[in-house]
């Protein structure tokens, strides 16, 4: 199977995510790092709110490409991206505090996101399974029907802090591993998009039955779309979780899963480019529209973005890049 | 015994006001084949003009009574009425022609817009809606209440209901919306004035849903610009479990919702109650997908 050889690549390119997150914060590897600490080094070259800011980026820019191999590539329209990202999130957590909380941090973090990968891919994959039959508007409400459960059953599991949320988990999700992160995901999704299965899974969203014809099979390439999909989300969940070192069930409702398809939409569906300025747009907009609430005292952000996605639809439908990509991401 | 007659007074009250926010989703997606998330948000909107309108429209120390219950039912009808039609006509008609992800996504623009701007305006702090009913429990025997809430719910519905069953069957706009919901070409071609209907659709689903926010707003009496966002997911569920589209069966699903959540939340556990209806779409849409009344597409090459 190609999948696996796909599989290894982002096994590989994880590794070498760690090893330079480790390198980075070796520099200053002291004391503090072992105790969990932020690795401090980034932190010293920009003011932590930009440091905040650009690790969120990172990790939505992960969220929103993997929901592009969904949604933008295979046309599989879900609305449940918030749900393998809690699984990813929550997993990794757990692991970090209750089966490892004396390994060093790498162990921890390899492991932890390792685990929140193949969790998260596994409830895809059953989620896949049992809900590829089904086609268009039905297939994002059943998916955003799974996200919902899932995150109301964690909202009931003790164990991970209830409806009190999940506290102290140790942060150390940097700057650096974050954008590699990126980076890898951006090259997976583009080497899967413009390799054979990225292009049975154009010719399943341009026409299924056409495709199923020309000796493609439909079912196995949308689970693996499904699959490798919520593999990243979760990936993308536990750096998460080790980014705000808090959890609470109420960051993943279904609006996180909207958030993903407009940052999708916005940037064009069907283009990678496009899912990346998405992502880019839907991070800086709102932090860039805090001033102006410091102005008027109001809380506009939530306002001035839901403007925006219901303009950017009627003036621009076709989102911002189109069906056009970057030179650099191009099949070409 | 007596438990269960009391969680199925309970449930059908919870269902009524589900069928009224159903029958929007349904009526909406049936000409145009649109999720109307907001539709949630204008349940909301009817709540709070059902508040505002008590608070300033009526005079200071009106007593609540019949009347004044209908009074705010019908501001509240207006309210929502007309919001509903200025997204209408500002969110979804030029979206017209645009592929479905985008009017969708247009929809949760809305809803988000509407609620946030909701806490603008209203404050996001819940507020207590007011007494416009004179409540009192009427004792059933074997300690089965039933209480005028309820007992308005019930036929303030069923005459709304009554009236939509007669406004889609009997009239020229309803036979007009039943060939748009078949097919919009074919409805435009045969001389019906699309836009129009739509418009009166968006109307009526609106003002069920006005109406349905004061009920809920009588029995649930803290409101919050929150509150339209899960019974507004819940009865597009109970529309999904009836067949959308279908009229009679948003009904049937809306009560069977309301029913199966008050009996989880009576008998197993109330914070499994919002799973429920979850559990209850993807059963539906995995081994059903019409829905209990709706039928079977195929799709042809």
């Amino acid at each position: 199977m190609k999948m696996n050889k796909t599989l290894l690549i982002i096994l590989a390119f994880f590794v070498a995510a760690l090893a330079l997150n480790f390198v980075m914060g070796g520099f200053a590897f002291d004391m503090s790092l072992l105790m969990y600490a932020k690795p401090t080094r980034w932190q010293a070259l920009i003011s932590p709110y930009y440091y905040a800011v650009l690790v969120i980026l990172g990790i939505n820019i992960v969220l929103s490409v993997s929901l592009a191999l969904l949604n933008g590539f295979t046309g599989l329209f879900t609305m449940g991206h918030a749900g393998f990202m809690a699984i990813g999130a929550y997993t990794s957590a757990s692991i970090v505090m209750f089966l490892l909380p004396t390994a060093p941090f790498f162990v921890q973090m390899l492991v932890g996101s390792l685990a929140a990968g193949t969790i998260a891919a596994l409830i895809g994959f059953l989620i896949g399974v049992s809900s590829l039959r089904l086609n268009g508007d039905y297939l994002g409400m059943v998916t955003l029907g799974f996200s919902e459960i899932i995150r109301i059953v964690l909202l009931n599991i003790d164990a991970v802090g209830g409806a009190r949320g999940m506290t102290d988990i140790p942060q150390y999700t940097n700057l650096g591993s974050v954008m590699l992160l990126a980076v890898i995901v951006v090259i997976v999704i583009k080497r899967i998009r413009d390799g054979r299965l990225g292009r049975a899974m154009l010719a399943i969203k341009e026409n299924e039955m056409a495709a199923n014809m020309m000796g493609i099979n439909p079912l196995s390439i949308k689970v693996k779309a499904f699959v490798i999909s919520s593999f990243i989300a979760g990936v993308a969940g536990s750096f998460f979780a080790h980014s705000e070192g808090y959890l609470s069930t109420q960051t993943f409702t279904f609006v996180k899963s909207f958030e993903v398809i407009a940052m999708n939409v916005i940037g064009g569906l069907g283009s990678l480019s496009g899912a990346i300025l998405g992502a880019g747009i839907l991070t800086v907009l709102p932090e860039a529209l805090r001033k102006v609430q410091d102005i008027t005292g109001i809380d506009l952000r939530m306002i001035i973005y839901a403007l925006t996605m219901i303009l950017i639809m009627i003036l621009r439908p076709q989102g911002l890049m189109g069906n056009r990509e970057w030179k650099w991401l191009s099949s070409k | 015994m007596n438990d269960f007659i009391q969680h199925t007074i309970n449930g059908l009250a919870l269902g009524s006001i589900y069928a009224l926010v159903a029958l929007g989703y349904t009526m909406v997606f049936g000409v145009l084949q649109l999720i109307n998330f907001a539709h949630g948000e204008i349940f909301m909107i009817g709540a709070f003009t059902g508040l505002y309108f008590t608070r300033y429209a009526l005079p200071a120390g009106t007593q609540p009574s019949i009347g004044v219950t209908l009074m705010v039912v019908v501001a509240a009808m207006i309210g929502s009425a007309v919001l509903g039609v200025i997204i209408e006509k500002f969110a979804y008609r030029p979206l017209r022609k645009a592929p479905r992800i985008n009017i969708l996504i247009t929809a949760i623009g809305v809803s988000l817009l509407l609620q946030y701007g909701g806490q603008l305006i209203f404050g996001a702090s819940p507020q207590f809606f007011p007494t416009i009913l004179p409540r009192e429990n009427i004792d059933l025997g074997g300690d089965i209440f039933l209480d005028t809430n309820q007992i308005t719910i019930f036929l303030l519905s069923f005459v709304l209901m009554v009236i939509l069953q007669y406004l889609v069957f009997k009239t020229q706009f309803g036979r007009s919306m039943r060939a748009i919901s078949h097919s919009l070409e074919t409805a435009n071609v045969i001389g019906i004035n699309v836009n129009k209907v739509i418009f009166i659709t968006f109307i009526i689903g609106s003002a069920l849903a006005g109406a349905a926010g004061v009920l809920y707003g009588v029995a649930y009496p803290k409101i919050d610009p929150l509150l339209g966002l899960l019974p507004g997911l819940k009865a597009f569920i109970a529309a999904v479990l009836g067949g959308i589209g279908n009229i009679t069966g948003a009904v049937i699903g809306a009560v069977l919702l309301g029913l199966s959540e008050t009996y989880v939340a009576g008998y197993i556990s109330s914070t499994y109650r919002d799973a429920l209806a979850f559990v209850i779409l993807i059963l539906v849409l995995l081994l059903r997908p019409g829905g209990l009344l709706g039928s079977k597409k195929i799709e042809k090459v």
